[in-house]
Parts: C-alpha cells; structure tokens; sequence
C-alpha cells in the first residue's frame, strides 16, 4: 500500500490526540500547536486530494487488525478527500481571522480549552467525513455536538450560555432521532458497514417485507440531521448561537458544523441506502418543500434583523434551506448545486462573519446598524471584504454564490414541471430578499455619519489602518480569493464533485 | 441493681453512652458536626431593584398573557403543536415496531455472519473471554476510541462552564460549600470508612476483569468514581486534595488518554499494513492476558474515575 | 419471569411520565434514580451484564448526585422544605426554583 494511503488515519488520529495534548499546554503554545495541526492536516489532505485525482478510484483503510464487518474501516474518495482539504483551509482561515478576538473574548485561563474543542472539532469532521461505517458516524457526531455546544459558550455572557442550551437541547433531539434511526436500520439489515447496508437495504426493498421501518428509519435520520445542521422549523438555536458567541466559532459553526452533517446525510443517501430508493420513498420532497421554506423564511427575518452578527446568522438559515433544496430535488444534478452550495456558503460565510466581527470593532464594539454606519471606512479592509461575500451572497457573477445560483436552476430546469416551478420562483424571491438586506447593509457601510447619529460609547472609533493588524487583512485577503477561486474555476471544481458522486456508488 | 463500677466509672464505658444514645438524653451530633444551614438568600438594594425591575420586564413580555395577543396565539399553538407532534411520534414509532422483526428469532436480518464471527472467534482473535470486551477494545477499537474522546470533551465543556478561575471567587465558593454537606458526620463518617475502601476495591476488580467478567474500563471507572464522592462526601474536601487535586487529575487524564491514543494509533497502522503488532495474547481466562485490552481498559477507567470526581467537585464549589 | 419482567416494564413507564410531569423537581431526581435502578434489572434480564453494572453506577449513582447538588446550588431543595413546613411567619419574597 503506498503510503500517501495512510493520510487520513494520520489526519484523524493527529487531530483525536492533540486535543488531549492541548490539555497541559499553556495559551501560546496550544495556539501554535493548533495552528500546526490544521497546516499538517491541509498538507496531508491536499497531497490526498492531488492523490486521489490521478488514480480516480476509491479505497478502503482497515483500522485495526480486523476486516471490514467486523472491525472498523475508513474510506476516501476524491470527494472525500476534496472535502476534507477544503473544510481544514475554511477553518483555518476562520481561526486566523478571529484570533484577536479569542484573546480578548475568552478569559485567559480557558484559552486552552478553546484549542481543545477547536482539535477535536475538527477530528470529528475529517471523520464524518472519511467513515464507512454508521456507529462511527454516530460517535463523531457526539464529538461534535458537544464541541459545538463548547464553542457558543466559552464567551462566557447569559446571551451565550442560553444560546448553548438551545443548541444542546435541539442536538440531543437530533443525535436521539439519528440513533433511533441507525437502531432500526441495523435491525432490519444486520450490518453497521455502508456497502453492506446498501446491499441488505436493496434486497429487503426488492422483497417489500421491512419496507415501513425501512422508510421510518430513513425519515428519522433525515430529521435528525436536518434538526441539528438547521433546517427552517428547527433554527431557533441558531441566531443566538452564532451571533453572540466568539467570532471563530460563529465562522466555524455556520461554515463547518451543520455543513458536516450535511455532508453526512448525502454520504447516507448515497452509500447506505442508495439514491433510487430514498427517491423512491419520497422522503426527498419533504425535504424539498422544507428547503423551500428555509430559503424564504430565513431571508425574512433576516430582513427584519436590526444586528448585522444575527443578520447574517439568519441569512445561513436561507442558505441551509438551498442546500435541503437541492437534496431534495432528487436527482444527481440536483445534489451536485448542493454540494457546490456546501463549498461556496462556508467560503462565503466565514467571510462575512470575520469581516462583520472587523466592521463592528471599528464602531466601538456596537453590532447595531445605526452605528455601523460608514464603518465601512474606518476599517477599509474589513468594508471590502464584507462588500465581497454580501456579492458572493446575492450571487453576482465572478463569486461562488452566482454559480451555485446557476447549478442550482440547471438543476431544477432538468426536473420535472412540479418541482421546476417552485424552485425556480423560490429562487427569485430569495435572490431578491438577499439582496435587499445585504445591499442595504452594504450601503450603511459606506454612508458617512452624519452628524445626527449618537456617539457610541467607545466615542468617535479612530480609523483602523491597513497595517494594523496583518494578520486579520492577509486572512480576509485569502478568504475573498478563495471565494472568487471558486467562482471563477466553477467547472473543474463541478467535474471533480460529479467524479465524486461516481466514486461513491 | 448491683454495680461492680462506680458511677463515674460506669459513665465513662460504651455500654452507658449506648444507653444514653438509645433513652435519647444526648444528641451525639451536638458540639461535632459542624452544619451551617443556608441563609436565607439575601441582596443588596441596587441588586434588588434590577431584578425587580427585570421580573416586570419579563412579567410583561412574556408571561402577561392577557395583553399580548401574539404571546397567547403562540402558546396556544405552541401547546396543540407540541401535543400532536409527540402523539404522532409515538403513532408512528409504534406502528413501525409491530413490522420489525420478533425479538430472538434466529431468522432475522440481526443473525448473520457478523455476529457469527464475534461469538465464535472473539476468543481467538482477541484473547479475551469476555466478547462484548473483545469487540469493543479489539474489533471496534475506534469508536471505542471516539467515545473515551466524548468523555473527555464533555470534561471539558464542563470546565468551561464551571471552573472558577478567579481567586476571590474561588473563595467565595470554598466558604459557600459549607452550606452542601454537614462536615464530621459521625453516622456518614463511619459507614463511608468501611465502605469506600470497599467500592474502591470493587471498582478496581471490575476494570482489573474487564476483558473476563462482565464490566470493563467504564463500568469499573463510574464505581470508583462513586467511590471517591462518597469519601469526599464524608470527610471534606481538605482530606481528599492530600492525594488528589487538579493537578493530577490533569496529568492522570493526559497519561491515559495519550497512552489510549497512541497505543491505539500503533495497533491500527500495524492492522491496516498487516504487520505483526508483537503484543502477546496470552492464555485466555489469565488476569495477563488479551494483549491491549487489560491496559487500555485501565486507561479508560482512570480517565472515567476521574471525571466522575472531577464532574461532583465543578459542580459542588468549581474547582478541586 | 415474563410476569415480573411485565411489572417492570410497567413501573419502567409509570416512572418516565411522572417524572415528566412532577411539579417538584426533588421528587423527579428521585423517581428518575428508580427509573435507572429499574433500567439496571432490565439490562440484567436482558442479558447484558455490562450495561448494568455501568447503569446502574451512572444512571442511579453520580448523574442524582449531580442533580442533587445543582438543586442546592439553585436555593430549590430549601424552597421546598418551607412548603413543606408552612412557615407562615417565615416568608421570603423570594420564591424557589422548585415550584
């Protein structure tokens, strides 16, 4: 076996013990260290991906001394690898771009804490992401539930603590649903190994005798995972959750967290029960008309939001509800926009989130948008970024979000009248709501004060120099250039995601 | 009644003091346990007046029901929905349980080659009499591997939430944990003392037996656990931060994770290039025996043990 | 053995609803600690010794003690207590968590 083979175990295993290595170090170090773990991993997961490329076939890593039904196993393909390049960059960046903001926000004490939950996180994303087998799934789920649920709370203020709660109570009715559902699976099929389920699963449905546990248990999963990554009726957690929790983590959470267990629940469409069938049982069309309702109402409260951190926050509800759109289109095409929505939503959104975190510094720490007015000058840096992911959003060409608009209308001009039609009008009107409340934010950024508009307490906010803090411009500089990477290279990046799909059938 | 004692004597045996416990004259908890009963919660004006002006707040918004029409909508439609909702959940677990297959039959989907295996060579394969042991540190190590890392983050989360940092609050919690426990219980003192070295020891079989007898790391480890609250229950905090304090539950945890993670790390890269991992198996039924799995599971079960502890002492004053 | 293991599914039941639907959060600790005891014997009936022994040690064990010390810390146990004893002259303006 060549050796380049073994670079998800390492990745995984790297992540799984550093965070146990965090424990005992100090600030500085667990910063350096955590920095070191998130370099490696991209290195690993590019020299994969490049891999993975020019052989164009998936394979399988045994963990342990035992084969496949028996003991555990991981298993990359060239999306998998894709996908675990790209989340490791999205959030590296995002923790580049807050790290200031974890000083001053976190008492000093619980930094380390922080690098823990930040390791372990992202070990249980490489993993979700590489498994083969649905217990895996479950346990890393666990992990990254309550890494999650530690990030919105280590800013330690009553807005976050509640919003913890929240999170933690809708997660538990999520991971409850998601175990219910595996438990039924297995009962039916007598596996926990992907492959293996798929065969049972399309021998059971030929035969048509446990086709009601069957459905119930597909339809408990997809509830379970559209509970916990967001889906319109269960987004109560969320506004709270990312708009008053530490920088990093809201970029973290809305770019990662849910966008893993999306990507878990394509993994179970395609690898555990198999595409036709869960088009079969019309399980799709819930989803659908759900994602639908997402895409509207998420872009309706965002509206009316008077906070840009929980603006945008809202605006990732609309976002969620594409991706379910998509899924729920039930065809390939369709699941392809997703999957381009997953990659150019958590570029994008990180984005806004670092340059909002940028914005409202320079207005005296209000997140309010009458002072936010003309903050687009005083921190030129953050204003241009911010201008960038609101184009990306609304989906003007050269960003990502045009062309995720773009698949996910081809995708929809593919189906059939029924499904055409909303989608396509759905789509204009959220294209329309997007555009209102991020032009409109847009504009206050770039309206001078007045001299009506109170002072903030922090007084007249001085105008922060591009040479100010290097580190935050260089990551926001990155993030815009990966977002227009992904706009502008949409058709490789396309070609890539549908050989994916390939791989895992 | 004749008395072989003198009085003063006869006052000073056990017999008499039983005698005096048992008529009720003397109460032996006076003048030794030291009980402060909570006050009364008290506050200061400024604080006071918040919070009254808080409760109105919230009186207003929330609960006053009659004046907000939207509020009383919402709970209404909130309580119909919610009621529903669950029946339905219930309607539909319960008709898909009658299609699932009967419990224990031997044609259902469960029964298959996977289980087969397990039964038939666990002992084999892994050494260990104990299967349910053999597929959770042997077969299935990994996500045996992700669930100790569960423990451990929730651990974590805990401290975030709990841990007081500060030295002023520090204090202040040390002097407010008075309140939790009377301090030199003799009823609680003496039973703790025949049975914590008796849980302890219990725990210890447990893990020790893991990979031969029903129990294993976890078990064993929540049985220690258990134990030490107890002492700590008893005898005070000052007793137990002899022997255990932060410190070491910091460097226990990270031994045995660290062990757990990089033993781990060298068997699966061993298994998945098909190289020996040279850890012997041993005779299975021997305490030494079943190669990873006896050291593993007595990593699992300090780390375990330890966040037991470490779970009732955030709790109780946030901190050890 | 099918009648007792019946019985235990009953009090199994029994227990979650009212535990759910206790007004005072002592007596739901309480009832939730015999809810676990009784899971305990049902993992033993259902041959699975493991569960049981850990069950038993976490469920009814250190998860009440938890519960009983954040009760505390909460002022909700002594709330309770002055119920209890309707101490007219004794009023707080300060309610209890527990009711």
């Amino acid at each position: 076996m060549e050796f380049i083979r073994n670079f998800p175990f390492f990745s995984i295993l790297l992540s799984l013990g550093s965070g146990v290595l965090t424990s005992i170090m100090n600030r500085k170090v667990a910063r350096l260290w955590n920095t070191f773990v998130l370099l490696a991993v991209t290195a690993m997961s590019a020299v994969l991906f490049v891999y993975m490329l020019g052989v164009g076939e998936s394979y399988t890593f045994m963990m342990g001394h035992f084969p496949a039904p028996w003991g555990n196993e991981i298993r990359a393909g060239v999306l998998e690898a894709g996908m675990a390049l790209f989340f490791c960059i999205v959030m590296l960046l995002s923790m580049k771009g807050g790290e200031e903001h974890i000083d001053t926000e976190i008492e000093e004490t619980k930094v380390n804490l922080y690098y823990i939950m930040i390791n372990l996180l992202l070990s249980s994303l490489l993993a979700l992401i590489y498994t083969n087998d649905l217990f895996t799934a479950y346990v890393f789920v666990e992990i990254n539930t309550i890494s999650a649920c530690g990030l919105i709370m280590i800013r330690q203020s009553g807005r976050t603590i509640e919003a913890a709660t929240r999170y933690m109570i809708m997660s538990s009715l999520g991971s409850g649903l998601l175990l219910m559902g595996l438990c039924v699976l297995y009962d039916i099929t007598g596996h926990l190994l992907m492959s293996n389920i798929k065969e049972s699963i399309a021998y059971v449905y030929a035969q048509g005798t446990y086709v009601i546990p069957l459905v119930a248990s597909i339809g408990m999963i997809c509830v379970g995972l559209a509970i916990k990554s967001a889906l319109y009726p269960f987004h109560t957690w969320l506004p709270d959750a990312y708009g008053y929790s530490t920088v990093s983590s809201a970029a973290i959470l809305s770019s990662l967290v849910s966008k893993g267990y999306i990507f878990l629940l394509i993994k179970i469409f395609f690898r555990v029960v198999g595409f036709d069938i869960i088009v079969d049982t019309k399980i799709v069309n819930i989803l659908f008309v759900f994602g639908l309702l997402g895409m509207i109402m998420g872009s309706v409260n965002a509206i009316m939001e008077n906070d840009i951190r929980r603006m945008v926050a809202f605006s990732s509800v609309a976002q969620i509800g594409y991706i379910y759109m998509g899924l729920g289109l039930g065809t390939t095409f369709g699941i392809v926009a997703s999957i381009f929505h997953v990659l150019s939503h958590a570029s994008t959104k990180s984005l806004l989130f670092v340059a909002a975190a940028g914005l409202t510094d320079a207005s005296g720490g209000s997140k309010r948008f009458e002072d936010l007015t003309g903050s687009g000058y005083r921190n030129p840096m953050a204003g241009i970024a911010f201008t960038m992911g609101a184009c990306s959003m609304v989906g003007i060409p050269l960003f990502s979000g045009f062309i995720s608009k773009m698949l996910f209308a081809e995708a929809a001009v593919q189906n059939s009248l029924s499904k055409m039609l909303p989608t396509l009008i759905c789509l204009a009107i959220s294209t329309v709501l997007n555009a209102i409340y991020f032009m409109k934010t847009v504009i206050r950024l770039y309206t001078p004060k007045s001299r009506k508009v109170k002072k903030t307490e922090a007084g007249e906010a001085a105008i922060v120099s591009f040479r100010e803090h290097p580190l935050y411009n260089f990551t926001l500089i990155l993030m815009i250039a990966l977002n227009v990477l992904l706009g502008c290279c949409s058709q490789p990046i396309a070609d890539w995601i549908i050989s994916g799909i390939n791989m895992f059938g | 009644m004749s008395r072989l004692l003198s009085e003063q004597e006869y006052r000073k045996t056990k017999a008499f003091k039983v005698k005096r416990w048992y008529r009720g004259d003397k109460d032996p908890y006076i003048g030794r346990v030291e009980l402060r009963p909570q006050k009364p919660f008290e506050e200061d004006v400024n604080t006071q007046k918040k919070r009254i002006h808080d409760e109105a707040i919230l009186q207003r918004n929330i609960y006053d029901i009659e004046h907000n029409r939207k509020l009383m909508m919402f709970s209404k439609f909130y309580k119909v929905i919610s009621v529903l909702f669950v029946f339905t959940l219930i309607g539909i677990l319960l008709y898909m349980v009658s299609y699932l297959p009967p419990v224990g039959n031997a044609a259902n989907p469960d029964n298959n080659e996977v289980a087969t295996k397990y039964i038939e060579d666990a002992m084999k394969d892994t050494g260990a009499v104990n299967i349910v042991t053999g597929m959770i540190l042997d077969y299935r190590a990994f996500d045996t591997l992700g669930e100790s890392n569960v423990l451990f983050i929730a651990t974590c989360t805990v401290l975030i939430l709990l841990r007081v940092d500060s030295r002023s609050k520090k204090k202040e919690e040390e002097e407010n944990d008075r309140l939790y426990e009377p301090k030199n219980d003799i009823i609680l003192q003496k039973v703790a003392f025949f049975l914590v070295p008796m849980i302890i020891i219990f725990g210890i079989y447990v893990i020790l037996n893991g990979h031969l007898s029903p129990g294993g790391g976890f078990s064993g480890g929540a049985i220690i656990g258990s134990g030490l609250i107890l002492y700590v229950n008893a005898f005070g905090f000052k007793k137990i931060e002899r022997f255990f304090t932060q410190k070491t539950y910091k460097w226990i945890c990270f031994v045995a994770l660290l062990f757990y993670c990089l033993a781990k790390t060298y068997s699966f890269y061993c298994g998945a290039h098909h190289l020996e991992t040279g850890i012997p198996l041993g005779t299975p039924g021997d305490i030494l025996s079943s190669g990873l799995i006896l050291p593993l599971n007595i990593c699992v079960g300090m780390v375990v043990a330890c966040t037991m502890y470490a779970f009732y002492a955030m709790f109780r004053k946030g901190g050890f | 053995m099918k009648v007792f293991q019946v019985v235990l599914f009953i009090f199994l039941i029994v227990c979650a609803i009212s535990v759910s639907f206790s007004k005072n959060l002592l007596n739901s600790i309480i009832i939730f600690m015999s809810y676990s005891l009784i899971m305990s014997i049902i993992w033993i009936l259902l041959e699975s010794p493991d569960l049981a022994i850990t069950e038993a040690a976490v469920g009814a064990g250190i998860t009440s003690i938890l519960f009983f010390v954040t009760l505390k810390k909460i002022h909700a146990i002594v709330a309770v207590e002055h119920d209890e004893e309707k101490a007219g002259h004794h009023r707080h303006d300060r309610k209890g968590g527990a009711k």
